[in-house]
C-alpha cells in the first residue's frame, strides 16, 4: 500500500481508536509506522480531527427546538389508540381488570407545597405532549371546556399575536390545570397555564401588574384574574422579553 | 411505550440531528426546520422500524435525504444564497490549527463544498464509522473514504485561512492601539 492509498484510507479512522481492531486499517497502520513522514501526517490528522470533535460538542443547541420536536408525536398517538385491535386488547383488558373507574380518574399527584410556578415548570418538564393540536382559539376553548379543564379569560394582547399551537389540560391534587401553547418569532414557545380556583392564591397580583421571575432556565409571569390564576412560561435562552406578551 | 421511546429518541439525537441539520444547511433556521422535519417523520412512520438499534441511522438518513430535497427545489429557483459559494481552498504545508470554539468550528465545516461537508459532519459531530456514514448517506464505502479524504484537505485550507484573518485582525487592533498612544 503506496502513501495515498494509507491516507485515503485512514480519513476515516477515528481517534478514540475504536477502529484500532478494524482490519480494513490494518495495511495502512503498518504504513504509518514504517513511514516517518505519513507518522506526522497521520499525527496531525488525529490532532485536527480531535479538536473539531472537541470543539463541535459545544456548539449550542437552541432549546425550544426540542420542546416544538417533542409535539410531533401527538397525533401518531390518538392514531395508535383507535388501531381496532390494540382498542379491543385494552378494552377485553380493562374490563377484566375494572379499572374503568381508575381510568375515569387519573389524577396526577402533585406536591401540596409547590408553588403555581413550580407546578408549570413541572408539567413543561414532564408532561409537554398536547391533547389538542389546533391554531383556532375558539376550537382550542371548546376543547377545555368538553374536558371540565380551566378556560382563560381575555388573553394578555401581546400573547393573542402569536400563534397558537394547541392544548392540554390534567386533573390534579391541587385542582384542574390547563395548558395552551403558543409560538412566537423564531419558533420561541410559549405556555400558558391556567389554574383553577384562584380565590385560594390571594398572595397573586392582578393581571396588570404581573409578578415575574426567573427559573430553570425560563421566564416567568404570574397573576390571578377572576376565578383562575395564571402562569406564562417562555424559554429564556431564546432571548425573550415575556413582558412583551403581556402588552399591547 | 411508543411516546417514551420518541422522548428517549429526542433526548438522545436532537443536539446531533440540529448539529448535522446547521453543518449542513447553514442556517439556524432551516435546521430547526429540518430537526423538526425527522421526528415528525419518526412519530407518522418510525412505528414501522422494528429494529430501534437502527433509530439512529433512520433519523439522520430522513434528516439528510430531506436536505437534499430542500436544495433541489431551492435550486430550481435561484435565490441570493447561491451567490454565496465557496472557492475551493487547498491547504498548503501541515500545521495545528487555531480552533476557538464550536462556532468557529462549525463555520469552517459550513465552508467545505456541500459534497464532502456530509460524511465530515457526520464523522466529526456523532463520531460515526465509515460504514455507519456509507450507510447514512447511501453511498459505498469507498467513496466516504474519498469524500472524507478531499474534505478534510479543503477543512485545512478553510481553518489555515481564517487563523490568518483573525491574526491579522488582531495585528490591525495592535497597530491602531499602538498608534493611538503614540498620538
Amino acid at each position: 500500500m503506496n502513501n495515498e492509498k494509507a491516507k485515503l484510507v485512514l480519513s476515516v479512522y477515528r481517534p478514540g481508536g475504536q477502529d484500532a481492531i478494524d482490519p480494513t486499517f490494518d495495511k495502512a497502520l503498518d504504513q504509518v509506522r514504517r513511514d516517518p513522514a505519513m507518522a506526522v501526517w497521520f499525527e496531525e490528522q488525529r490532532r485536527l480531527d480531535e479538536q473539531m470533535m472537541d470543539a463541535l460538542a459545544g456548539f449550542p443547541v437552541p432549546s425550544d427546538g426540542r420542546l416544538i420536536a417533542g409535539l410531533a408525536i401527538e397525533p401518531r398517538r390518538w392514531r395508535f389508540a383507535f388501531r381496532p385491535l390494540a382498542l379491543a386488547a385494552s378494552v377485553i383488558l380493562m374490563l377484566s381488570l375494572g379499572v374503568w373507574a381508575l381510568l375515569g380518574d387519573r389524577t396526577l399527584q402533585l406536591p401540596e407545597t409547590a408553588t403555581l410556578t413550580q407546578i408549570s415548570l413541572y408539567l413543561t418538564e414532564h408532561q409537554s405532549s398536547l391533547g389538542l393540536m389546533s391554531d383556532d382559539l375558539a376550537r382550542v376553548r371548546s376543547w377545555l371546556e368538553s374536558r371540565e379543564g380551566p378556560v382563560p379569560g381575555k388573553l394578555p394582547p401581546g400573547l393573542a399575536q402569536l400563534t397558537l399551537i394547541g392544548c392540554e389540560t390534567w386533573k390534579t391534587t391541587r385542582g384542574r390545570v390547563s395548558l395552551i401553547c403558543f409560538m412566537g418569532e423564531g419558533q420561541q414557545v410559549a405556555h400558558l397555564y391556567i389554574f383553577e380556583g384562584a380565590q385560594s392564591r390571594g398572595d397573586l397580583p392582578s393581571m396588570n401588574a404581573p409578578s415575574f421571575s426567573r427559573e430553570n432556565d425560563w421566564l416567568l409571569a404570574s397573576w390571578q384574574d377572576g376565578r383562575s390564576a395564571y402562569v406564562l412560561g417562555a424559554p429564556a435562552a431564546a432571548g425573550t422579553v415575556i413582558e412583551s406578551y403581556l402588552k399591547s | 411505550m411508543e411516546a417514551d421511546l420518541f422522548q428517549r429518541l429526542l433526548d438522545l439525537w436532537y443536539d446531533p440531528l440540529y448539529r448535522f441539520a446547521l453543518s449542513l444547511s447553514r442556517n439556524r433556521d432551516s435546521a430547526l426546520d429540518l430537526t423538526q422535519h425527522t421526528f415528525a417523520c419518526w412519530a407518522e412512520k418510525g412505528g414501522a422500524l422494528r429494529d430501534t438499534s437502527k433509530a439512529k441511522a433512520w433519523l439522520f438518513t430522513v434528516l439528510y435525504r430531506e436536505f437534499l430535497r430542500n436544495e433541489r427545489m431551492r435550486r430550481r429557483e435561484p435565490t441570493a444564497d447561491d451567490a454565496d459559494s465557496f472557492d475551493r481552498i487547498e491547504a498548503e504545508g501541515r500545521s495545528s490549527y487555531d480552533i476557538i470554539d464550536g462556532h468557529a468550528a462549525m463555520q469552517a465545516l459550513q465552508s467545505v463544498d456541500e459534497i464532502h461537508r456530509a460524511p465530515l459532519a457526520l464523522f466529526y459531530l456523532e463520531n460515526n464509522s465509515y460504514r455507519e456514514i456509507a450507510e447514512i448517506l447511501d453511498v459505498p464505502i469507498g467513496t466516504v473514504m474519498s469524500r472524507m479524504s478531499r474534505g478534510k484537505e479543503q477543512l485545512r485550507g478553510i481553518l489555515k485561512i481564517n487563523q490568518e484573518r483573525r491574526f491579522k485582525v488582531i495585528e490591525g487592533k495592535r497597530a491602531s492601539k499602538g498608534a493611538s498612544r503614540e498620538q
